[in-house]
């Protein structure tokens, strides 16, 4: 007879659930693959277990520190934000009155030097060289 | 009884009988889960800090933008001054 030998070994974990929370948290799949590689880390830990724990607790606290920093700077940026885009568009719309104004000038004759100056300079500024900035 | 049977892990049969100790599988399971959470979170607090970094600098250069944009306001606000001046008198 050819019996063969099961190649797992199944352990219960009793009361200590944690190892499958923090596994479902890690989004890891507890195959005996992924059992093979986490003993095999758990075995070249130089760290015993009150002290990871401790180590991922106190880089909880940082992470949840950093996040609320992060948040106070998007809210931050999201003012400054609003500002800029307010200001770009009223120049963006008075830059287009601009322009049109320009054309109509185009057709007009200028009374004397220094308004055909002033009309050659703004028809170059919008309407030659139009480019919103 | 379905809670228990979520409850149980299969363990490589070599690794077992290397280790040899349920108690020091557990052990072992739980400190390399530890060690993997330990590095996640690692990864995570290095990326909040560059989008921090980031986010500050952004956050620096919006003022200026935005003092340079009103400046271009105000001269185009000018302009359309002169402008409406000139094509008034055109007409």
């Amino acid at each position: 007879m050819n019996i063969q030998r099961k190649k797992v070994k199944k352990i219960a974990l009793e009361n200590d659930c944690e190892i499958l929370e923090t596994a479902k948290k890690l989004g890891i799949s507890l195959d005996s693959e992924a059992i093979r590689n986490i003993i095999g880390l758990g075995m070249g830990s130089f760290h015993v277990e009150s002290k990871l724990k401790q180590t991922v607790k106190e880089l909880e606290e940082k992470k949840e520190e950093l996040e609320s920093h992060f948040k106070k700077i998007a809210l931050q940026t999201i003012k400054l934000e609003a500002e800029y885009v307010g200001v770009r568009n009223q120049y963006g719309r008075i830059f287009r009155d601009n322009r049109v104004l320009a054309m109509h000038l185009c057709a007009h004759t200028p009374m004397n030097d220094h308004e055909r100056r002033v009309r050659d300079m703004l028809i170059q500024k919008y309407i030659i060289d139009s480019k919103l900035a | 009884m379905g809670h228990e049977r979520r409850c149980k892990l299969d363990v490589p049969r070599d690794l077992y009988e290397k280790v040899g100790d349920r108690k020091r599988i557990r052990k072992l399971i739980k400190i390399g889960l530890l060690s993997l959470k330990v590095a996640s979170l690692e990864r995570e607090i290095a990326d909040l800090t560059d989008k921090i970094k980031g986010s500050r600098k952004h956050l620096t250069e919006l003022p200026h933008e935005t003092e340079r944009l009103y400046e271009l306001l105000g001269k185009a606000i000018e302009d359309k001054g002169v402008l409406e001046k000139m094509f008034d008198k055109g007409k």
